[in-house]
Formats: C-alpha cells, sequence, structure tokens
C-alpha cells in the first residue's frame, strides 16, 4: 500500500469484515438459545452441545477444502470452463489451498482471511439451520457428518455456482441472489428437508390416526432472545454480503475512478438502501404472521424472519415497500405451507427451518425473478435477470444441492444404524 | 420492470434510482397503507374475539 487511498480502502475493507464475523457470531449464539428454548427440558444440553459442536467442525473443514470449493467451482465445472485453479490470483489454488501462502498472515494480502471468517460464519448458519429441524431424535454424531456436508460442502458449491461474480448460473440462467435467498437458505432449507424425510417425526409427535400433537415451544423467553440475537446478527450477514467500497469505474472498464459499496456480483448498490430494505422486510414478514398465526410469539418472530429472507434476493434494489410487500406476502405463504406439509407428509420440523428457510427462499427467488426482470444479472456478462432462470434455479438450490444430498446423506447414515437415537432414550430424554 | 438494462461503465455518474417499477411509487404507498389498515382492523376484532366475547 503506497498511497493514503489505497491503505484507507484496504484498512477498511478489513476492518468491515472483522465487524461482520463479529456480528454474525450473534447469530449461532441466537441458534443455541432458540434451539435451547424450542427443546423440551429432558433434551436442553444435548440441543445444545449439538449445535454447538458444528462450530469446530466447520470451521476446520472449511479452512480445509470448503474455502477452495468456492474459488475452485464457479464454472460447474464442465458448464462455462474447467476448474479455476488459477486465475489472476483469484483461482482456488492461489487463494484457498490450505498449505497456501495466502491462507497466512500474509502482507501482501489483507483481505483474503477475513473474507473466509466471513464466508464461514455464513457456513455455520447453513449447518445451524439444519440443526434446529433435526432436535431431540438425532444422533451427535450424525449431525457432525450433516453440518460438515451442509457446512462446508454443499452451501459453498451454491455460492460458487450463484453467489460468485462469476458463477455460472448468474451467466447462463442471469441468477441473481443477492443476500442469500438462495444459496443459504434454500440450500439449508431443502437439505434439512431431505434429512427430515428419512429421519422421521419425533416419538409422540403424531397419532396413529395422522393427527398431530403440538410440542409447543418450552421456554418461549429463550426462543425470543434466540431470534432477536439472529436478527441483530443478520445484519452483519447483510454487511457481509456487500463489498464496502470498490472502484467499479476501473473495474467496469471506464477511465475514471467510481467508487461505490457492490453487491456480491460487483455491481452497485446503497448500504443505505440496503439497511431500509432489511428492516422494512423483517416488519413486512412479523406483521403478516402475526396475523396469520394469531399473535403467536414464535411465528410471529420467525415470519419476520421468514419476510428477511423472501426480499434478500433483490434486497439489493427493492424499494424498501417492495421489501415490505415481498415478505409480508412470502411470510404469509410460509406459514401456511408449513402446516400443510406437516400433516399431510408428516414431517416434523421442530423449529419450522424448513419454512422459514428453504420456503421462504424459494420463494424469494422466484418473486426476484419477476420483480427484477430485464435487470443486468452481472456487470461482466451479458445475461438479465428473468424469471425462467430464477426458478430453475430455485430448483437447482433446494432440490439438487439442498434436498437431494440431505436425503443422501441421511439415507446411508440410517443404512448403517447411526442417524437416529434408540427410542427408548428418546423418550427417557438425552441429556440422561 | 427494470429500470436499468445495463451497467454502461462511462455512464456510472449519470446512475441514481435503481428500483424496479420506478415511477409507480404512490401506488406503492398506497398498496402498503392497505395492507397496514387491514392489519390494525384484524388487531382489532382478535382483541374483540379475545376479550369482549368472553364476558
Amino acid at each position: 500500500m503506497d498511497n493514503e487511498i489505497t491503505a484507507l480502502t484496504v484498512i477498511f475493507t478489513e476492518f468491515y469484515y472483522w465487524v461482520t464475523v463479529v456480528l454474525m457470531f450473534l447469530i449461532h449464539v441466537g441458534f443455541c438459545v432458540y434451539e435451547v428454548g424450542v427443546s423440551r427440558q429432558k433434551n436442553h444440553l444435548h440441543t445444545l452441545m449439538k449445535n454447538t459442536i458444528l462450530i469446530p467442525l466447520v470451521s476446520v473443514t472449511f479452512f480445509l477444502f470448503g474455502w477452495w470449493i468456492y474459488w475452485a467451482f464457479p464454472n460447474g465445472p464442465g458448464i462455462t470452463g474447467d476448474l479455476v485453479l488459477k486465475n489472476d490470483g483469484f483461482g482456488a489454488n492461489e487463494v484457498a489451498l490450505p498449505w497456501g501462502t495466502a491462507m497466512g498472515i500474509n502482507l501482501g494480502d489483507r483481505i483474503n482471511l477475513v473474507f473466509w471468517a466471513a464466508f464461514l460464519l455464513f457456513s455455520w448458519t447453513a449447518a445451524s439451520i439444519v440443526s434446529g429441524s433435526v432436535i431431540e431424535r438425532i444422533r451427535t454424531s450424525a449431525f457432525a457428518i450433516v453440518a460438515v456436508f451442509i457446512g462446508s460442502i454443499f452451501w459453498v458449491l451454491a455460492a460458487s455456482w450463484g453467489w460468485h461474480y462469476a458463477g455460472w448460473m448468474v451467466q447462463k440462467l442471469g441468477y441473481h441472489d443477492a443476500y442469500a435467498s438462495g444459496v443459504i437458505h434454500a440450500v439449508s432449507g431443502g437439505f434439512a428437508l431431505g434429512v427430515l424425510v428419512v429421519l422421521g417425526p419425533r416419538v409422540g409427535k403424531f397419532n396413529k390416526d395422522g393427527t398431530v400433537n403440538v410440542i409447543a415451544p418450552q421456554n418461549t423467553w429463550l426462543v425470543t432472545i434466540g431470534l432477536f440475537l439472529i436478527f441483530a446478527g443478520f445484519w452483519g450477514f447483510y454487511a457481509a454480503c456487500n463489498l464496502p467500497i470498490f472502484n467499479i469505474g476501473i473495474e467496469y472498464g471506464a477511465k475514471e475512478s467510481f467508487f461505490s459499496a457492490t453487491n456480491i456480483y460487483l455491481a452497485p448498490t446503497t448500504l443505505s438502501g440496503v439497511t431500509a430494505n432489511f428492516i422494512m422486510s423483517l416488519s413486512g414478514g412479523m406483521l403478516a404472521a402475526y396475523v396469520v398465526s394469531r399473535g403467536d410469539p414464535f411465528w410471529t418472530y420467525s415470519g419476520g424472519l421468514a419476510g428477511i429472507i423472501a426480499a434478500s434476493a433483490g434486497n439489493d434494489l427493492y424499494h424498501p415497500l417492495q421489501s415490505l410487500l415481498v415478505a409480508a406476502g412470502s411470510s404469509f405463504i410460509v406459514y401456511k405451507l408449513h402446516f400443510w406439509v406437516e400433516r399431510k407428509f408428516q414431517i416434523d420440523d421442530a423449529v419450522g427451518a424448513v419454512a422459514v428457510h428453504g420456503y421462504a427462499g424459494v420463494i424469494g427467488l422466484i418473486v426476484c425473478g419477476f420483480m427484477l426482470w430485464g435487470y443486468p444479472a452481472s456487470p461482466f456478462y451479458d445475461a438479465e435477470i428473468n424469471p425462467l432462470g430464477m426458478i430453475f434455479g430455485a430448483i437447482i438450490m433446494f432440490g439438487l444441492l439442498g434436498f437431494l444430498p440431505g436425503w443422501v446423506t441421511a439415507k446411508v447414515l440410517a443404512f448403517f444404524g447411526c442417524l437416529r437415537i434408540p427410542a427408548n432414550k428418546e423418550i427417557a430424554g438425552l441429556d440422561h | 420492470m427494470a429500470t436499468i438494462n445495463e451497467w454502461n461503465a462511462e455512464k456510472l455518474e449519470e446512475y441514481s434510482s435503481l428500483y424496479p417499477w420506478l415511477g409507480t411509487e404512490i401506488f406503492l404507498v398506497v398498496g402498503v397503507i392497505i395492507f397496514f389498515l387491514c392489519f390494525c382492523v384484524v388487531l382489532f376484532r382478535f382483541d374483540r374475539e379475545d376479550y369482549d366475547n368472553e364476558t
């Protein structure tokens, strides 16, 4: 760094991502508190430790291969090119090999590891989303495998395809997913559903005639605190999805510099507008969820989260009032869909994660395809956002990278008798 | 309805509003007011059903 502008830009960016990591840590605190609040007293410790242990598991594996996957797979491979191993300083072998010099303190690169850390916190979130839905009957060892698969492989692959400035889905489908409706939430929700189909419901959740027994959240206050912590951490999540300052003028090929915050695709946006969209989508989601759940605290908070998640795909461009309406409509549908799936298919999603993350993410992607129809999907490639591409994108995220791997993983674990805790132990409680 | 169709490197200074359906803000405002009023009506109805019918 040989001049003040460069130094300010680099140090500010480095510090900016560092702050997002600290904020996003609150998401995980929130998930832990929230899941314990939902679980029954006999399962509190098991629930807590299952979610806690994913922190080191996903961190180590994301360092060893998760980060490498993100940089290596934007072309598919085989769709728009080969594995990206070397690419002018941004290939997988240049920035993400665990034994490479870029993966240690390096005065020549002040951003890579703090950017890695921001992505890692997304990975924790992806695994935590699955964690909540499977509480009170999955073995910790099985969940460890599930967490690594979703946290360090499948969501990262989704990000490489659709959340990378050169991802093949961006280039070929016009995929747009600014704040990860699809690449984190739909993928994780789909993965959770795949696991749940194999894992089965908690003992006592369904009667023999198919009717549902409500196992309500056991501690509303923990759930409340947990979800507010998730909301707080979500600010960091949103911030981490942006580049805070970037010279898009030079990058786009102009002669003059033009600095702006950008989304993950390096297209300009404003943190100011994004902040308003975040708040308005939270508000829309909560209002609709309050009505549809008749003031149920669990679903009012969850509806707020679902609202943000649904609006997230286009929240870099929406008007705040558009965000509110998208969130409200999605939150309403998500609530109805959760209980319909629960009754129809006897899926026991203990925290509603498949609905709040998976269905909301899918709805958000599809709505985004219509709302942002005609916008450029990337400043660097000739692709425009369109409904069909976004619907395909939603199928890829929820189905191909979410549900299918989740189902296969759970099937293999079940085949070896490693997935589910025996019924007598489940009834006695997992903390005994 | 897209407000922009490309990112023109030479015209970055000229871009301003980016949100879709530019020019329809008033309809959005009306829509949100209707939504908000509907919420308030439902809220009153909930309270009436919860408290007034019990007596």
